[in-house]
């Protein structure tokens, strides 16, 4: 025995099995969990609730008199599970769009990078690459290192540090890269942060290769 | 190695070029005619994967849509090309005759 229920789908009065309701309520909400942090969730999940309304539609005028299990079954089957639609729309926009898309591409607050400035320079380049980093006068950052430097000491360990971790800027791309765009917001730093540590895990793991090499030849 | 998986990529990659050429070709269409179109192509096989790309390109402005009322079941999204999607699926379309003459080229 069943008991059949209406519902309202993409504005459709459907009679519908019980059981076959159920399956359709969970089906519905593995998709809505699927496109979760997909840009136009709603209007997906809308589709496809007029898609399956339509298709009911169709089900019911050949003479059955409500949706049931099978029905539903069939109409998953022709939808496909929600892990193979794949979030398609997390991708970015297509980049050879025309028009006024390219435009949201490269603002540049999140291209700039950390790097010593061989051009504006009193020792190692610290100072004005972290300046232009921020977009301050590098002389500020200067007073600030003196500062370090005299009160506790630890100034100099930091600044030795920074001239080792932090890349020279020799290519005009990284010349651009170092001041390029718009000042750092916290947020991008944020973002760049992790970036910072990835290129220097990298330099890491070239360095101890190199070491690696080194040793073996000697051997 | 998995021909089924390689040509349903190779098909996958295709998709959005064929919806844009669908819609270009009748103007407007809802995604039911696409669908069928596009299964008689076999270049589709679960439903689904559709309305994701609808919605990116439609998020994208290549596309837009109205509603129109059916007589038999809900209403109907009727999409159709922008301005700036018409360019964009004349370019697409374009590098597919490039793609494919030179991968005909190449495979010959």
């Amino acid at each position: 025995m069943q008991r059949i229920i209406q519902i309202n789908i993409a504005g459709r009065l459907i009679p519908i099995e019980e059981d076959a309701y159920t399956t359709l309520r969970d089906y519905i909400r593995t998709l809505e969990r699927h496109f979760e942090s997909v840009q136009g969730k709603d209007d997906i999940i809308q589709d496809i609730e007029y898609r399956i309304a339509e298709l009911f539609s169709i089900r019911l005028q050949s003479g059955t008199p409500s949706i049931d299990s099978s029905d539903v079954g069939k109409v998953i089957e022709t939808l496909g599970p929600a892990y193979t639609l794949g979030a398609e729309t997390a991708e970015p926009v297509n980049p050879y769009l025309p028009g006024p898309y390219t435009g949201h591409k490269s603002t540049g607050s999140s291209n700039r990078r950390l790097y010593r400035n061989p051009n504006d320079k009193m020792l190692g380049g610290v100072c004005s690459g972290i300046a232009n980093y921020f977009d301050i006068d590098p002389v500020i950052i200067r007073l600030i290192m003196v500062v370090l430097f005299l009160s506790a000491g630890i100034g100099l360990l930091a600044y030795i540090i920074a001239w080792i971790v932090i890349p020279l800027a020799r290519t005009p791309q990284e010349l651009a890269y170092m001041s390029g765009g718009e000042p750092m917001t916290f947020d991008s730093l944020k973002k760049n942060m992790g970036e910072e540590l990835q290129g220097l895990k990298r330099r890491g793991e070239d360095m101890s290769k190199e070491l690696r090499d080194f040793f073996s030849k000697k051997k | 190695m998995n021909i089924e998986n390689t040509e349903s990529q190779m098909r996958k990659g295709l998709l959005e070029l064929c919806i844009l050429g669908i819609i270009y070709k009748e103007n407007e269409a809802y995604p039911s005619d696409i669908l069928e179109q596009l299964k008689q192509a076999n270049l589709i096989v679960l439903e689904g994967t559709i309305y994701p790309l609808l919605t990116r390109l439609k998020n994208a402005e290549v596309l837009t849509y109205r509603w129109e009322e059916s007589p038999s079941g809900p209403p109907r999204k009727y999409y159709s090309l922008t301005k700036s999607g018409l360019e964009f699926y004349h370019k697409l379309h374009e590098s597919w005759t490039d793609l494919s003459n030179a991968v005909n080229h190449l495979t010959a």
